[in-house]
């Protein structure tokens, strides 16, 4: 039985294979696989061997006892724990920091444009460099930062020499060189908010709290999000200040996730092992940034 | 027939030169050559480095000389090694981190060959190291690894002017060492003793506690043993003294706090390696130039460690290499080295009745009393690294007030893990 198809109905027509868009795909292609997928592939087959560069025997194929080790090494989850509450605290800090800076430098004021360009100064700078002068300022001894604390007649803190306040003082260098970074994105996101809003909102006779929870916040969203997924991305992979200013000490107690991983691998030489923590961390960080994706999607759905 | 022939008189007539020439070493035997040369920024390396025109001009061998702080030196080397790089011919070897590792891996070269008749110098004299440096730098099946330039062992460093008013003498049991610590710690001005804190760095002046009571690093039978009921008390007693008599934040002094405090005459005593006397002695940076005693730390103890040139295996110049180590560390260039404040391990640059050193300097006696009692600070496994940063963790701790025993508990299975991974 034939049948002519309906008016109106597409017709079928048999698929080709163009072999042209292959081509032009071909070049980006090519340098993902040589940028990006061999480097991960060679690692997570470098993560399954026992490989110790001091050692004289060629790596053995030793399948996921690498991983199944990680997950019995305290230290190595002890650093992780550490890594992910300087992450949740620096970050968390930073953003409401940032916010609160941007309605600040967003209003009208004698000097606005210098103290714009003075606030950025910490995100420009080299990460080592104000390492080094926290490390000067943080002294317990000669420290400016206890002269002031004791001049207040506080208590003199051992800073980054203490295992108590070694995370606090790390967080609170990281949130004063980045909480400009945010506030940076929050400002461009101001600058683009239209105004009906606010003109509604004065009419119905808002107070500024209740404008800034209803309308200001709300549409500073998808800035504050990009600002959150680079700064917890960011957090999670720091290294040169904690190297620069504690080397992970004292003891462990500032050791994150990838300074471990530089002591296995350019201290002990055991390059299979520190792969595997490779491999983790870069699904540890892949999982957090769809997780955040996936909250600003369940969000935006919502609203 | 007629070409064995003349490699056979060609072999004679050499053995015949050598044998006749053996008085005047010919240095000149690989000129023309280019050797790689990877050291260590130090004191000596600085020395090396004013120096080295005379060599070329002695040799005839061009020398690249790289000189990078320890840390990246040693990651720069490993990789070299393991990548199988021939870029570096001779390089500075601490012996006392890198000895087990790196003779595990092959990547030193075998000296006992080129320490003959023709390629050494009949003047070089290896007789004339001391024997725990000639022990340092030999492999327990005999071999030569390299040639040691520094032997550097920790003694105590006092402030003679405080004793003498306080009608001390240089302590030479523990008791007298903690009843001088108590006697001159004046709390937030004098601190009575001090050493370093720093994870990792602290294994080396902890490594003296340890041998004062009895324990060791690993046992008989090469396990960990950094648990031992020794090493329980020998870190009670190191944590304590710190708690009791450094300054509060000590856990994270490494070598150079613990100096700037006592060079600022804010503390009585330390022990470290000998090698600092120089700037301590140093009138023009040293307000305690003078004033300082040296002794030999109680117990008649003195861990050491050791330094030497050694030459890489894959290197593609070994005898002109061979000829710059030599060069490096004959006694004319030890002599010059002692003169200028590198403790070198050769007897004869201490005894030279010349410059008569030992009288001119402050500290040579007591150098020279403690290294003959001198007694590695750290055991011969791959994994010294981890060893101290294990045990270092456990000494941290244990000065922040936690206890020792399970502290070392947690560092012998850290230490064994690493131990029983390097044997695979």
């Amino acid at each position: 039985m034939t049948t002519s198809p309906l008016p109106g109905t597409p017709v079928r027509r048999p698929r080709r294979r163009p072999t042209a868009p292959l081509l032009f795909v071909l070049p980006a292609l090519l340098l993902t696989v040589i940028v990006i997928a061999f480097p991960l592939g060679y690692t997570l087959y470098q993560s399954m061997t026992n490989w110790v560069i001091t050692s004289p025997n060629p790596p053995k194929f030793i399948g996921l006892a690498n991983y199944a080790e990680l997950l019995r090494d305290q230290r190595a989850l002890q650093s992780l724990t550490r890594t992910l509450l300087i992450t949740v605290c620096s970050v968390s800090l930073q953003m409401v920091l940032g916010v609160a800076m941007a309605l600040v430098m967003n209003k009208h004021f004698f000097g606005r444009g210098l103290f714009r360009t003075l606030a950025l100064f910490p995100v420009v700078a080299t990460p080592v460099a104000i390492s080094l002068i926290f490390v000067t300022m943080m002294n317990p001894q000669t420290g400016v930062l206890n002269h002031f604390l004791t001049s207040l007649g506080l208590n003199a803190q051992q800073w980054i020499y203490a295992e108590k306040s070694v995370l606090p003082a790390l967080i609170l260098v990281d949130t004063w060189q980045w909480t400009p970074f945010v506030m940076l994105i929050a400002l461009a996101g101001l600058a683009t908010l239209p105004n009906e809003p606010y003109e509604a909102a004065m009419i119905d006779g808002a107070n500024p709290w209740q404008t800034f929870w209803a309308i200001t916040l709300p549409m500073l969203m998808p800035s504050l999000f990009v600002a959150l997924l680079f700064r917890a991305i960011d957090t999670l992979k720091l290294f040169d200040t904690i190297y620069a200013m504690t080397q992970g000490g004292p003891g462990t107690a500032s050791e994150t996730i990838n300074l471990y991983l530089y002591t296995l691998s350019f201290n002990y030489f055991r390059m299979g092992y520190a792969s595997s923590m490779v491999i983790a961390l870069l699904v540890l960080v892949l999982g957090i940034t769809l997780l955040l994706i996936r909250a600003r999607k369940l969000a935006e759905d919502r609203s | 027939m007629s070409r064995s022939f003349l490699s056979l008189s060609a072999a004679l007539t050499l053995c015949t030169l050598s044998v006749a020439h053996a008085e005047a070493f010919n240095w000149k035997a690989q000129r023309g050559k280019t050797i790689t040369v990877s050291v260590v920024k130090s004191p000596w390396s600085d020395i090396l480095q004013d120096r080295l025109g005379e060599f070329e001009k002695l040799s005839g061998i061009n020398v690249n000389l790289t000189v990078l702080p320890e840390q990246q030196a040693r990651q720069k080397l490993a990789i070299d090694f393991a990548s199988g790089g021939r870029t570096v011919d001779v390089f500075d070897s601490s012996l006392t981190v890198e000895k087990s590792r790196f003779s595990q891996a092959g990547w030193y070269e075998p000296l006992n060959k080129y320490m003959v008749a023709g390629k050494l110098d009949p003047n070089y004299r290896f007789d004339d190291f001391f024997t725990s440096a000639r022990t340092a730098v030999k492999t327990s099946e005999g071999q030569i690894i390299g040639l040691p330039w520094k032997a550097d062992v920790q003694v105590l460093y006092y402030r003679k002017d405080l004793f003498a008013q306080a009608g001390l003498k240089a302590p030479t049991t523990l008791e007298e060492l903690e009843s001088a610590a108590a006697k001159l710690h004046v709390p937030g001005k004098m601190y009575g003793y001090a050493a370093r804190g720093l994870k990792n760095a602290n294994a080396y002046t902890f490594a003296f506690a340890l041998q004062a009571f009895g324990g060791k690093w690993v046992d008989s039978k090469g396990n960990s043993a950094v648990n031992s009921a020794q090493a329980v008390k020998a870190l009670n007693w190191y944590s304590g003294m710190l708690k009791k008599y450094a300054p509060p934040s000590v856990i994270s002094y490494n070598w150079s706090e613990v100096l700037g405090l006592f060079q600022q005459e804010q503390l009585a005593m330390f022990n470290d390696g000998i090698g600092f006397a120089v700037q301590l002695e140093d009138k023009t940076k040293s307000k305690v130039a003078g004033k300082v005693g040296y002794a030999v730390l109680p117990g008649r103890l003195a861990p050491a460690t050791y330094n030497a040139l050694a030459m890489s295996s894959r290197s593609g110049n070994k005898d002109a290499a061979f000829v710059f180590m030599q060069w490096a560390t004959n006694r004319a260039f030890d002599k010059y080295l002692v003169e200028n404040g590198v403790t070198s391990p050769r007897q004869s640059s201490w005894t030279t009745a010349t410059n008569k050193p030992l009288d001119t300097i402050p500290w040579a006696k007591t150098y020279f009393d403690a290294l003959k009692v001198a007694k590695p600070a750290f055991p011969e496994v791959p994994p010294v690294q981890e060893m101290r940063d294990t045990v270092g963790i456990a000494i941290v701790q244990s000065i922040q007030g936690a206890a020792s025993k399970p502290a070392l508990d947690q560092a012998n299975r850290d230490f064994q893990t690493a131990l029983n991974s390097a044997k695979q």
